[in-house]
């Protein structure tokens, strides 16, 4: 007598398409995202330990400027940032010129103000950090 | 038919459930700054907590105070300040432990590093708003007080005396001491974490994001801005956390009358360096012995002393020079790769040492 198959757990060639499919739409959307989160740089302006200041680099085109304190402006502009005023004496901060990728740093250490870049994800392209 | 329908859905929809789940799980990236010791610190520690990350940067800040109020040539009140002001002090068990740290380094490393040239360095003013060229009788005077044996620790009675003129500067060793107190913490928790600590970078465990879990650090190009690489190191800290320490003839530098002078001053002379070195990176476990060896192999030169030094210390390091050439280490040059539009080009030990 042949045993009856088990309509419940039967796999058809339909099941498999199904399947297949599902993964590789998924495979396509995780690609996607994670190749979107790697170029987001975020900008963040942290003053006297307050962060003044957070934008994704990227959807910045017009010219901004930040004051954080007095006598220091921070311009945004065409996905960069940097100090272009300064009260200290030395701008070494200025001279860290407009940055725009993850690694990058600014730092005004007289008026503790620090400009950071950071993009989640993979940055394969890019260093986790800088020894200087 | 319906019973089947049911059962396929169920199977997509879980499928779909697990890869979600796959997709949001794993360390998140948290980001950390703070100012400290008068450098900009930056982290970014990989966690699966948020909070408890938050907690252990918070608890390092102390820590890293602490050390600051204990080391800090700035602040008047400090134990090194208090040396200096009158010549001797009662000050922290802490201190006591690093001076004496401190003077076993700069003796192994044969005083090329030297934390009694705080009278010469003083004269400079490099970390002032304007530093200047001192007058030679003056830096004579002050180069005459150079002299580690001219310390004295008074464990019994957590006392430090100086002798006449003399002046402590820990200016070499304090950012590697700041970036040891983030290692132990960090490595009690054992999370990866990526520290820049003034430029001395620290990176523990794996990184999530890097290939094979390896850190991708860049070296500064010396004759470019401070955010210009040149080349970088493939690190791999899963097995313990590395430092890397880098003294550059870049940083803290001015120009009087068409000459430049920069911070890295000969013990011995009072006056910069100059033996053709751009810079020395140093890659090491230890962040204060990463941060000395890069100021006394600055000093020393590349020579077959320096690489007993770094034996001692179980360190690597990349010496780059003002022509262009660099020179890596055994271990340093299997880690190191150069950017393809760099003019800089590694040499052999023979061509780099003469």
């Amino acid at each position: 007598m042949k045993k009856q198959r088990n309509s419940f757990l039967h796999i058809t060639k339909y099941d498999i398409i199904i399947l297949a499919a599902v993964l590789f739409i998924s495979t396509v959307f995780t690609g996607i995202r994670s190749f979107r989160k790697g170029r987001l740089v975020t900008a963040t302006v942290i003053c006297n330990g307050n962060t003044v200041y957070s934008a994704v680099l990227s959807d910045k085109n017009e010219e901004t400027s930040i004051t954080p304190k007095d006598g220091v402006t921070i311009t945004v502009k065409d996905g960069r940032i940097g100090f272009t005023e300064s009260s200290c004496k030395t701008h070494e901060c200025v001279k860290c010129g407009m940055i725009s990728k993850p690694h990058e740093t600014a730092v005004c250490l007289p008026n503790k103000i620090i400009i950071v870049l950071s993009a989640p994800g993979n940055t394969s392209d890019g260093y986790d950090a800088v020894v200087y | 038919m319906k019973k089947k329908l049911s059962v396929r859905l169920s199977a997509v929809l879980l499928c779909l459930c697990i890869i979600l789940t796959v997709c949001s799980c794993g360390a998140k990236k948290a980001e950390f700054t703070s100012f400290a010791m008068g450098s900009a610190v930056t982290a970014a520690v990989y966690t699966e907590n948020e909070d408890e990350a938050a907690a252990l940067w918070s608890e390092i800040c102390t820590a890293i105070s602490d050390s600051d109020k204990a080391l800090s040539a700035t602040d008047k009140a400090s134990d090194i300040s208090r040396i200096n002001a009158s010549g001797t002090a009662v000050v922290s068990k802490y201190t006591v432990s690093f001076l004496e740290k401190a003077v076993l380094l700069c003796n192994t490393l044969d005083r090329k590093t030297d934390i009694t040239l705080g009278a010469a360095t003083s004269l400079w003013g490099f970390s002032s708003d304007s530093p200047q060229v001192p007058d030679e009788e003056a830096l004579k005077n002050a180069v005459g007080t150079v002299d580690i044996d001219g310390i004295f620790i008074d464990e019994a009675n957590s006392t430090v005396s100086l002798q006449k003129g003399q002046k402590l500067d820990l200016g070499a060793l304090g950012k590697g001491e700041g970036c040891d107190i983030i290692r132990e913490k960090l490595t009690e928790k054992g999370l990866s974490a990526c520290v820049s600590f003034g430029g001395n970078i620290l990176v523990t465990g794996k990184n999530p994001s890097g290939k094979n879990g390896m850190w991708k650090i860049g070296l500064r190009d010396p004759k470019k801005g401070v955010n210009d690489v040149f080349a970088y190191l493939t690190v791999d800290s899963s097995s313990g956390a590395v430092c890397i320490s880098t003294s550059g003839s870049y940083e803290k530098a001015f120009e009087r009358n068409g000459k430049r002078y920069h911070h890295i001053l000969d013990p011995e002379t009072g006056y910069p360096v100059e033996n053709g070195i751009a810079s020395v990176n140093i890659i090491c476990r230890s962040g204060l012995n990463a941060d000395a060896l890069s100021t006394a192999l600055f000093v020393n030169g590349l020579n077959d002393r320096a690489l007993s030094f770094l034996k001692a210390f179980s360190a690597e390091a990349v010496f780059v020079f003002k022509n262009g050439s660099v020179y890596a280490t055994k271990g340093a040059d299997k880690i190191l790769t150069i950017s393809n539009n760099s003019s800089y080009k590694t040499v052999s030990y023979e061509e780099a040492a003469k």
